[in-house]
């Protein structure tokens, strides 16, 4: 008997030892397959609670179910309230929004606690585990202020000075497939405040392509260009990336050539036009290669943004170059008149260096920078990647003048919330820059020219606004606004200076009360120690189309000129580019776009892009055409993506569907005769 | 429930594993070199994956703020996985490894069955996202093996068994 029982024992070793051996040897290859991991987070310091928004992104190749969330510490503190534990559905390629509030974390602004998330999800009828890691930021107080850093800089020069000029042969800049930007923080959900929808944007009516008025209201389009340059004749990565500015005054000696030029730039290129914008011929388009002699960091990339500054007669030529093998990369701000533009062929400029070095960001990079005009300096702004947006200035003096300088910037983790964001035009005497703490909590920037501090507040939106669900397909399927950046992040700020108040305006999703995404705008009224106090709030907004990427500028009138996007919904239209005033309640498109831009699947970018990636954007601009001739005149620059075989090129390849496209530059000045007859400012 | 876990796991790679490499590859900005893939324990007990992280950033690194695990296609009713990075105080330059770290502490709950668990996990920092500053996905095992009580029994069992086919055979 205790034979038999010491056989039972030897028995079940050896079944327990073949049974590990046969899971050994009997596995195959991964058929399916769940990892999640996490993006920048939003972090929102409420007076008791820290509110985190954390994106959970999929990079398996299967959909995880029933995803759900049952720990998470911060630090190892709390309480913690998990808002959103059920996350459903997260397809592979796509991310979840976990929102979870830490009461009373007592986190010291600046220093970085750990964020602890486990739970499950279910693929293929079983259930998995998952846990997460991620080092969060506690961010700036609500209000505050600082004082600018100050870093001295030096004027470089291009070797063409004075025409004639040849451009130098730097050939095309490398093929950018697809710009990089990675996705920014999500805002975290705020108080519902429910909102209240202004009238009804329509679908955009057509501009006329020969000098007319539109079809409503007061506007006039003088100029309309739909290929501007010839879109044969260059690429500029999927999105373009559209800006430009334009003048009329000229005090050079050439003033016949600069007294209708035209600047406009897309990812790759810029091209000039020395009649209005009514031509942008192929020789007067030049890249940065053809300019400058050197290849900075690694080489130059996009992202370009151009102002004219009518107190000293420059343009000013904002282009970013790709980062360095060993991270760091740099904005090239460049000033040449607009005589020596028209003389040279844009190819003589004074230009300043400001590189990851100059704002002691180490190996980090700049990204999605912006610029603006004030009466005495010139304001630009990017992105520390990862960290927040840097807004800098120099002096107008000194560009003009040609000489070195003194660049002054803020400190990046204080703009966390205003990442992605861009500044206000028309910036007067301080320029202004906003962010969202919330969907329904705003916070508002400004850097007075009197002084050297920036200042800081934060104050609840009068309405809440749709923080998600910005999908919105296009006639082929595809999503035009699935790229997540830079999704809200507040892109329209122009000040006004009549009604001494600040407009901003950002992108929003879908909720119960617009059923597509919309733009939301909101005027500031400003304090005398330039602080603001938020006024009304409103959309464009269409229950059948979607409006974003907004860009705003002004004129001495207080007319709001707008432009931005549009397309997708039942209406049944592919992202494209409009122009408008605001309060006619409708825009004007120039030409509209026939199908949507993606990700070529056979891109070689390292790192590699995400394939079959719908994208549009990343930015348009209206400006303020600076035409004395008529003040309340604007020039906008956005393009349209055409189907074209001939160039596969960046274009499309969808689910194996591959079809070339071409993006189309797109001028428009247009501008408000209604003045003529004592209308009020709008 | 574990058992079944076990086998559904089956789909996974596992020659790699049983030849102490892994499953993913590829030139990434971060990576690990584990000191084993595979670690066994007993139910209620845990294992602690060890290794060395590379940094191919351009960013110098701190274990204890910089860089953080993720965790996923493991049997919750199983294992419970604790990063260890924020415990330790170690940076790590551009274009070098770490000294060896104990990266990751993977709790096994009393009641689970003996078998094999499989995990995934991958390092990220603090400044990327998606493609950038993350390592590849990484296979690894945990053996759950049999109490010592049934390990004796086991080598105790073998050699009887074999005394006993010896003593059949000379019979």
């Amino acid at each position: 008997m205790r034979l038999h029982t010491a056989w039972i024992g030897v028995c079940r070793g050896l079944a327990a030892s073949l049974f590990s051996l046969l899971f050994s040897f009997a596995a195959v290859a991964v058929t399916s397959t769940v990892h999640f991991q996490t993006n920048l987070p939003g972090v929102y310091g409420q007076p008791s609670a820290l509110r985190v928004a954390l994106p959970i992104r999929n990079v398996g190749n299967s959909p995880a179910s029933d995803v759900a969330v049952s720990f998470v510490s911060l630090a190892g503190v709390g309480p913690v309230n998990v808002l959103n534990p059920a996350l459903g559905v997260v397809g592979a390629g796509s991310q979840a929004v976990l929102e979870v509030d830490f009461v009373n974390p007592g986190a010291v602004p600046g220093t970085r606690l750990l964020m602890r998330v486990s739970g499950t999800y279910r693929l293929s009828g079983k259930t998995y585990g998952f846990a997460l890691n991620r080092q969060i930021v506690a961010p700036p107080p609500p209000d505050g202020s600082r004082g600018l850093t100050a870093v001295s800089v030096q004027p470089q020069f291009t070797p063409c000075r004075v025409a004639p000029c040849l451009p130098l042969a730097g050939g095309l800049p490398p093929f950018e497939p697809a710009e990089v930007n990675l996705p920014g923080p999500p805002v975290p959900t705020g108080i519902f405040n429910p909102p209240v929808p202004s009238f009804v944007t329509p679908p955009p009516l057509p501009a006329p392509h020969a000098p007319g008025p539109g079809g409503t209201g007061g506007i006039f389009f003088n100029t309309t260009t739909p290929n501007a340059p010839n879109p044969n004749s260059l690429f500029s990565g999927i999105p373009p990336d559209m800006s430009g500015a334009s003048s009329t005054v000229c005090t050079g000696d050439i003033a016949i050539f600069c007294t209708n030029l035209v600047l406009m730039t897309g990812n790759t290129f810029l091209a000039y036009s020395t009649d209005g914008g009514q031509t942008f011929p192929n020789a007067q388009i030049v890249r940065a290669n053809n300019v400058y002699t050197d290849t900075p960091d690694g080489g130059f990339c996009c992202d370009q943004i151009l102002q004219y500054v009518p107190q000293i007669n420059r343009y000013v030529w904002l282009i970013q170059t790709r980062r360095a093998a060993t991270g760091p990369n740099r904005l090239r701000i460049a000033v040449a008149s607009p005589a020596a533009i028209a003389s040279t062929g844009a190819l003589a400029w004074t230009y300043y260096d400001l590189t990851s070095a100059t704002f002691g960001i180490g190996t980090n990079w700049l990204d999605y920078p912006d610029m603006a005009v004030g009466n005495n300096f010139l304001y630009f702004s990017v992105d520390q990647v990862g960290t927040g947006l840097i807004v800098g200035r120099l002096p107008l003096a000194d560009l003009a003048a040609g000489v070195g300088t003194t660049v002054e910037y803020t400190t990046p983790s204080d703009g966390a919330a205003a990442y992605g964001g861009h500044l206000s035009q028309n910036a007067l005497d301080g320029v202004y820059w906003a962010g969202h703490n919330s969907s329904s909590n705003m916070r508002v920037f400004r850097m007075p020219e009197a002084g050297n501090r920036y200042f800081w507040q934060s104050f609840d939106t009068p309405r809440s606004w749709a923080n998600s669900n910005f999908v919105t397909n296009a006639p082929d399927g595809l999503d035009w606004l699935a790229f997540g950046f830079p999704r809200s992040s507040v892109l329209g700020v122009v000040r006004r200076a009549g009604s001494n108040d600040i407009w901003v305006a950002w992108s929003a999703g879908r909720d119960g009360t617009f059923a597509q995404p919309h733009i939301e705008l909101l005027a500031l009224n400003r304090n005398a120690d330039g602080s603001v106090n938020p006024g009304g709030q409103a959309q464009i907004w269409n229950a059948s189309l979607a409006f974003q990427y907004p860009s705003l500028s002004t004129d001495n009138n207080g007319d709001l000129a707008v432009a931005l996007s549009w397309g997708g919904g039942p209406d049944g239209r592919y992202g494209s580019f409009a122009v408008g005033f605001w309060g006619d309640f409708v825009v004007y498109y120039i030409d509209a776009s026939n199908l949507t831009a993606a990700y070529d699947v056979a891109d070689t970018a390292t790192p590699p892009n995400i394939t079959n990636q719908p994208r549009w954007g990343d930015y348009v601009t209206v400006r303020n055409a600076a035409n004395p001739l008529s003040a309340s005149q604007f020039t906008g620059y956005g393009y349209a993506v055409k189907t074209d075989a001939t160039n596969r090129d960046g274009c499309k390849t969808v689910l194996g569907t591959v079809t070339g496209c071409r993006f189309e530059p797109q001028f428009v000045r247009f501008e408000f005769r209604n003045n003529d007859i004592g209308r009020a400012p709008r | 429930m574990n058992r079944s876990f076990a086998s559904a796991s089956t789909q996974r790679v596992l020659a790699v594993v049983m030849a102490g490499l892994f499953a993913a590859s590829g030139a990434q900005a971060l990576d690990i070199s584990f000191d084993f893939s595979t670690l066994s324990t007993t139910p209620g007990g845990s294992v602690t994956f060890a290794g060395r992280i590379e940094n191919d950033t351009v960013y110098l690194l701190n274990t204890s703020v910089d860089l953080f695990h993720n965790f996923s296609s493991y049997d919750p009713t199983a294992l419970t996985p604790l990063d260890l990075l924020s415990t330790q105080n170690v940076s790590i330059a551009v274009g070098t490894s770490s000294p060896g770290l104990l990266l990751f502490r993977v709790d096994v709950a009393p009641t689970t069955a003996r078998g094999v668990y499989l995990m995934q996990a991958s390092l990220q920092d603090i400044y990327g996202s998606d493609e950038f500053d993350v390592s590849p996905v990484f296979d690894l095992t945990v053996n759950v093996v049999p109490e010592p009580t049934s390990a004796w029994l086991l080598l105790v069992g073998i050699p009887l068994i074999g005394a006993a086919l010896r003593r059949g055979a000379s019979s």
